[in-house]
């Protein structure tokens, strides 16, 4: 197994997390009629998008070549990523980005049937139709460029880690930030 | 050859032994997670690191696999080096901040609670898998870092980012301390004035805000939405009290922490009282504390009502 991280798999990481973040918005939005902010992070990507699709491109379509493989591995791969994800976001921070307990065929809120086959679908999407376009793009950046962009995303993802892992830490989730400052 | 390692002390290291303390962290979670039962957040800082494991990777790599000549001697190279390792920074992390953040008492073949028989070997273990595995593996995943990022600023980030956590943890863990020393003080004063009216509703009114503001932020409760804006974010990094009070309630039974036990033991009905209800508003969280210190203030009156015949 040969895999190497270029510049360009950050910047992949960093789009299709910016990416996962609108749809969450926008699914969610369709789902709940109303917008709310999304994600763990302060900024406006989800991680664990970016996780996935880099997981999909770069570790299963090299060795899944057929749709029906691709899509049954990302199924399995970004479920068990999901439900990791869960466990330590809900242990460390006490709250539940996502949960499910209400939907068809869940495990413990954390993953879902549903979820889990639309995991799926965004992974035959992102190779076959949003991966050509996306990487012709990044591709014609310079290298040079690129290697700058790369470490931005890294540098802004680490720490914006740090302030959110404070910040949720804090559990002022139903008080409000004045009356902290009130006593 | 010896001291090339040190020589190529670059910003590649810094890298790498930030990837082995979030590895580390990782492992730790579910390690510890599977074996309590409890998935907790663990060591001593905010973020999802643990610097330890990054400084032991990077002694593997760089110090003790050159070293040895097979795979037994690298086993036992680890195991010989990382044990003082482990016993020295724990013994450091309770003279500083008075208390434990891992104890192996009950574990055979411990020493002080500080090293056990069965980690070391875990040690040997993790370095075996580290250098023949893990290590290979992220070596070739990341290539040549230079021509792919620019591996100085991630490193000055990265130091950055470790140092802003270990001050804000240092800061977390003090106030901690000061505010349990306060309860400890108002449980004391309302011990002593239990006679006078007066006074006793004083004091419980402080024991009442101590209580109040220790366990705010003690537990974080579940977020009712996720519209925090960057103010309030960046706010919040200077109440950051009292997260670290689970830490402190973790390790409160192992530690010799007699003076703080009665605040300690306010807390704990306190979050008893709390997991027994879903608290989900600001008013049932005022409620929760109220039952909770009612509790332990009630069982301090029918003491005082026993003792009042004589």
């Amino acid at each position: 197994m040969r895999i190497r991280l270029t510049n360009s798999d950050v910047l992949y990481f960093f789009i299709y997390a910016v990416l996962g973040w609108v749809f969450e918005m926008v699914y969610c939005a369709l789902i709940d009629g109303a917008i709310s902010r999304r994600g763990f992070f302060f900024g406006p990507y989800c991680p664990i998008y970016g996780f996935g699709a880099v997981i999909v491109l770069k570790l299963i379509h090299p060795y899944f070549k057929s749709a029906l493989s691709l899509f049954i591995v990302a199924i399995a791969c970004c479920t068990i990523l999901e439900y990791l994800t869960s466990i330590a976001i809900e242990a460390v921070f006490h709250i539940d980005l996502w949960n499910y307990s209400d939907n068809f065929l869940n495990y413990d809120g954390k993953i879902c049937l549903i979820n889990s086959l639309l995991f799926g679908i965004m992974a035959l999407a992102v190779v076959y139709i949003m991966h050509p376009f996306i990487s012709k793009k990044v591709l014609s950046i310079s290298d040079k460029s690129r290697t700058k962009l790369a470490t931005a995303a890294i540098v802004v993802i680490l720490l914006d880690l740090l302030i959110s892992s404070i910040s949720y830490t804090n559990g002022f989730g139903n008080l409000s930030v004045s009356s902290l400052f009130n006593h | 050859m010896l001291l090339n390692p040190f020589m190529q002390l670059s910003s590649e290291t810094i890298i790498y032994f930030f990837i082995y303390a979030v590895i580390g962290w990782i492992c730790e979670f579910f390690y510890c997670g599977v074996i309590d039962k409890k998935f907790e957040n663990r060591g001593f800082l905010f973020g999802p690191y643990c610097p330890i494991y990054g400084a032991g990777a990077l002694l593997i790599v760089y110090i003790l696999q050159p070293l040895s000549h097979s795979a037994t001697g690298l086993f036992f190279y680890t195991i010989i080096v990382c044990t003082p390792m482990e016993y020295f920074v724990g013994w450091a992390m309770e003279k500083v901040f008075h208390m434990r953040w891992w104890d192996y008492s009950n574990q055979p073949l411990n020493l002080n609670g500080r090293i056990c028989a069965l980690n070391s070997i875990l040690f040997g273990l993790m370095g075996l898998l580290l250098v023949y595995v893990v290590h290979p593996f992220v070596v070739q995943l990341l290539g040549q870092i230079p021509t792919r990022f620019d591996e100085h600023t991630i490193a000055v980030t990265i130091i950055v980012l470790i140092a802003i956590d270990f001050v804000l943890s240092s800061k977390s863990l003090q106030l901690a301390f000061k505010h349990l020393s306060e309860l400890k003080v108002y449980l004391e004063q309302f011990r002593a004035n239990q006679a006078d009216k007066d006074k006793k509703h004083n004091v419980r009114e402080n024991i009442r805000e101590m209580v109040r503001r220790l366990s705010k932020l003690a537990k974080c409760h579940r977020l009712p939405g996720y519209g925090i804006n960057l103010i309030n974010k960046l706010r919040s990094i200077n109440i950051i009290e009292n997260y670290k009070l689970r830490q402190i309630l973790r390790s409160s039974e192992s530690m010799d922490l007699h003076e703080l036990k009665p605040a300690l033991e306010a807390l704990k009905a306190y979050h008893e009282e709390q997991d027994k209800t879903d608290v989900a508003t600001t008013e049932d969280t005022a409620n929760t504390w109220e039952n909770a210190i009612t509790q332990l203030l009630g069982e301090t009156d029918e003491n005082a009502a026993s003792e009042q015949p004589f």
